[in-house]
């Protein structure tokens, strides 16, 4: 019994993590049609601000929302250079331009910090457990699941209620007709890839505190995660990341619950197998009822 | 006098002060516009010319260039060639959405309705973000000119019939507050009925000093509410003139197929 319980709150802590991930890819490709490879090096970017600020003797207080911040303007950035100037291009070419900077960005880490991982001094509490009826809870935990929680009521109302971002949500159905509404692309896309990188930016800190290591390929776990969940739910579609994010976790927590000790090195074979199952039954994923996204891809 | 009235009564006053400044009182003119899609040539040497507070129809048939001409009005295609101006200032290249600023609006053929958006969101989208401050005034006003859309605030668009989402995108080019209104392809796929209450709803708009384009391939019903038209083939205007005079003579339908007009009209 404690034993699912302590499955069930790693479920939700993880489930949260790979949430916030793919909801920012999502929020992306709504609109643009693209997949952003680099969205995982926002992690990194963030876990990177963390070394370099706690160097300084930064109270976390601050470094948390300044790393959040340097990931949100990190994504601004991505499309200001890398994606503006390939708007309207072919798919292929987007793609590869996103793989491509993705590469690039990894590449200059490794050139001014080299390959070998950072550690990055987490405060205690990040480690700190309490215990409820025997089961052993990381503070850590729960925080993240609270947060995002919150995090995603947040934009859930920012969608719903403001006027940016019930345009956000028209200009994911269709781009040109927002555009006549007066509502001005620039603005709109900028403000989608900042809300993406203050998701990123927000999985990061909860990411990297397990381990408490950045290196130049941190990133490469996180976007993987990700995209697999917004592909899972459907990708384009908001709530299907999110979705797609719980279940993806699900089925890693299932399966490290389940299967003999030894096979961890395995756990992603079994998991990816049975998301292929998944998109074999449902091929445009859990929540893909945005046909004009389907007919746009 | 509901406020839309005294308002679109002030906003054509004021308009005719700015065009009368500005050579003749042509609101909106295109010279020598040509656009391709890819390859293909879509308009070819497009002159055409809108006055204040009048219904200008594009006629003619699927590809002869109508959407084309509507949408290098608004900046929605890139031009190979020719200018647009609009209050007599130069608009040719400019974005969509700047040239909504200025006060132009189009209702895309298709309808185009978000969707997955309340028919509330598609008008509070339709107000643009500059135009937030003034939105609870405009709803109020479009709604009393859509009545039919009061009850479906919070149905989502996707959900509406089809004279629902035409009356529903019509309301939505509204909400900018536009001097220049562009109709493309109203009555397309609406039954009859409805088709008249369109057409109706065109004559209000005009009664209350808008200005607007209405590209048709209902010519008849077209002809009777435009006050001017172009006939358009293959890229090309065909043909211009008085609705009343295109309709006495035969010429709308040789345009039409492209054969042209014998005596120049």
């Amino acid at each position: 019994m404690t034993e699912v319980a302590q499955y069930l709150i790693n479920w939700l802590a993880l489930g949260s993590i790979y949430a916030l991930l793919a909801l920012g890819i999502a929020i992306v490709f709504s609109l643009l049609g693209l997949i952003n490879f680099a969205h995982g090096e926002l992690v990194t970017i963030s876990g990177y601000t963390m070394v370099m600020l706690a160097i300084w003797d930064v109270p976390w207080a601050l470094i948390i929302p300044l790393s959040i911040i340097a990931a949100a303007v990190a994504a601004v950035l991505m499309e200001r250079v890398a994606y503006r100037p390939l708007r309207g291009a072919p798919v292929a070419t987007t793609l590869l331009g996103s793989l491509a900077l993705s590469i690039v960005i990894q590449n200059l880490f490794l050139m001014f910090t080299g390959a070998r991982p950072e550690a990055i001094p987490f405060p205690t509490w990040t480690q700190d457990t309490f215990e409820i009826a025997g089961v052993v809870i990381r503070t850590l935990d729960v925080i993240t699941f609270a947060t995002t929680v919150l995090l995603l009521s947040a934009v859930l109302v920012f969608l719903r209620r403001s006027a940016r971002g019930i345009a956000l949500r028209a200009a994911a159905e269709n781009f040109d007709v927002t555009r006549l509404m007066g509502i001005r692309a620039n603005a709109l896309i900028r403000g989608a890839f900042a809300l993406s990188g203050l998701l990123a930016g927000v999985a990061a800190f909860f990411f990297l505190a397990t381990a408490a290591l950045v290196s130049p390929t941190t990133g490469f776990v996180p976007l993987l995660k990700g995209f697999i969940a917004a592909v899972i739910g459907g990708l384009g579609s908001l709530s299907g990341a999110v979705l797609g994010g719980f279940v993806l976790a699900g089925l890693e927590v299932a399966f490290q619950a389940t299967l003999p000790e030894g096979s961890a090195p395995f756990i992603d074979a079994f998991v990816f197998g049975i998301v292929i199952i998944v998109l074999f039954v449902r091929p445009h994923g859990l929540r893909a009822e945005r046909s004009a996204l389907v007919e746009r891809a | 006098m509901p406020p839309i009235l005294t308002q679109l009564r002030r906003c054509s006053s004021r308009r005719s002060s700015v065009a009368r400044n500005t050579a003749g009182d042509s609101l909106v003119s295109l010279h020598a516009v040509t656009a391709h899609y890819g390859s293909t040539i879509a308009v070819r040497a497009v002159d055409l010319e809108v006055k204040e507070g009048e219904i200008v129809a594009i006629l003619g048939a699927n590809g002869a260039g109508k959407t084309s001409t509507l949408k290098a009005i608004v900046g929605m295609i890139d031009l190979s060639g020719g200018t647009v101006r609009y209050e007599g200032r130069d608009i040719t290249g400019l974005p969509p959405e700047r040239i909504v600023e200025r006060g132009i609006s189009l209702t895309p053929e298709g309808r185009e309705v978000f969707g997955s958006l309340t028919t509330r969101e598609n008008l509070r989208v339709g107000a643009g973000i500059a135009g937030q401050r003034a939105y609870p005034e405009r709803l109020e006003e479009v709604l009393a000119l859509f009545p039919v859309l009061r009850d479906k605030l919070d149905v989502f668009g996707g959900l509406l019939s089809g004279g629902e989402q035409q009356q529903l995108a019509i309301a939505r080019s509204l909400m900018s507050d536009p001097n220049l209104l562009l109709l493309d392809e109203p009555s397309l796929g609406l039954a009859p009925i409805i088709v008249e209450r369109v057409f109706e709803l065109i004559a209000r708009l005009r009664d209350r000093g808008m200005t607007l384009i209405l590209a048709e391939q209902n010519v008849d019903r077209a002809l009777q509410i435009a006050d001017r038209a172009y006939v358009f083939s293959t890229g090309r205007i065909e043909l211009e003139g008085d609705s009343t005079r295109l309709r006495e003579t035969g010429d709308v339908e040789r345009a039409f197929l492209g054969l042209g007009v014998e005596d120049g009209a």
